[in-house]
């Protein structure tokens, strides 16, 4: 019976985690929607810790009443050596995936003006236009403030590394400002060859855009217009 | 003499197997202090419980197996098979 509930228990929390789904829109699911890839990660992430922690705890107490026996070394095996590789795994792909999220860019306080703005409908900045007509459809901060490819997510996650650093120990300049001009490889890799973009740009345009002559923030300006929140709008007072 | 020698023998047989319990409760610590900060990555995700994991994580799993390694290959040396 104590198995049943705490496996009852455990299916619970791991519904839980699944249930914690994108905002609800009101589009509906496709047929036989089961979740995203990433909900059913960190479904089965929870578990599989939950479980190690439950082995690690009968290890224990094993090892302090009876000494190591095969029994508890059997078991050690599995709850040091297998199931914790396989946690750590699943939650390292729940975690690159979820700091890809507008919600983990607008976690520093410093970013919630910014975050404020792209998610205001009545803001006419670049990011909002982004966001609201759902050009991007998710994790809209980091597709467009990461390069393309491998090196591009690398490099992303680097200089995430840098702003956790600089936000932890508040060591960065107000207004804070984008650490390298902007490319337009980031609005190209989308807009570049499309039959709309071709038809608003004319050639010599186009070809002073595809070499980084021009920036598209020159006329598509500003990217973005961050709304004053809680100590930044005292302090502009 | 054969008495003196098994209880010497016996003595250090338990010695060793405080040591290896001891070397397996620190592997343990360190495995369920990796899991939680794992879990609490997989309930709520923050950019600073993210770094945290992704510094402390692998790090406290591989102290882990090394305290494993140790006693095993103890084990294997008190039972001459290394």
């Amino acid at each position: 019976m104590k198995a049943l509930a705490g496996a009852t228990a455990l299916f619970s929390f791991s519904a839980l985690a699944l249930a914690q789904a994108h905002p609800d829109l009101g589009v509906p699911e496709p047929h036989g929607w089961i979740g995203t890839t990433n909900q059913w990660i960190q479904g089965v992430g929870i578990i599989f810790a939950v479980v190690n922690l439950v082995l690690l705890a009968v290890v224990w107490r094993l090892v302090r009443r009876r000494g190591v026996t095969s029994v508890s070394k059997a078991l050690l095996f599995g709850s040091i050596l297998v199931l914790p590789v396989m946690v750590v795994f699943l939650a390292t792909a729940h975690g690159m995936q979820e700091s890809m999220t507008v919600d983990a860019c607008g976690h520093c306080h410093v970013m919630k003006g910014h975050v404020a703005d792209l998610r205001n409908p009545a803001s006419d900045s670049l990011a909002a236009v982004h966001y609201k007509n759902r050009y991007i459809l998710a994790d809209q901060c980091y597709t467009c403030h990461s390069d393309y490819g491998m090196f591009g997510t690398v490099r992303a996650k680097m200089e995430g590394l840098g702003h956790v650093w600089h936000n932890t120990t508040g060591n960065y300049p107000k207004p804070i400002k984008i650490a390298h001009p902007y490319s337009n490889t980031r609005c190209l890799g989308c807009h570049g060859g499309a039959a709309n973009f071709m038809a608003k740009h004319e050639k010599e345009q186009v070809a002073r855009l595809m070499t980084g002559k021009d920036s598209c923030l020159d006329c598509h300006g500003p990217a973005h217009k961050p709304e004053e929140i809680g100590e930044q709008k005292q302090a502009s007072k | 003499m054969s008495e003196p020698v098994e209880a010497g023998n016996a003595r250090g047989a338990a010695v060793a197997d405080r040591g290896a319990v001891t070397l397996i409760r620190l592997a343990i610590l360190s495995t369920a202090l990796a899991l939680v900060i794992g879990l609490t990555l997989l309930f709520q995700e923050t950019p600073l419980v993210f770094t945290a994991f992704m510094v402390l994580g692998p790090g406290l799993l591989a102290l882990a197996f090394l305290l494993l390694g140790i006693v095993i290959l103890r084990e294997l040396r008190s039972n001459k098979i290394l």
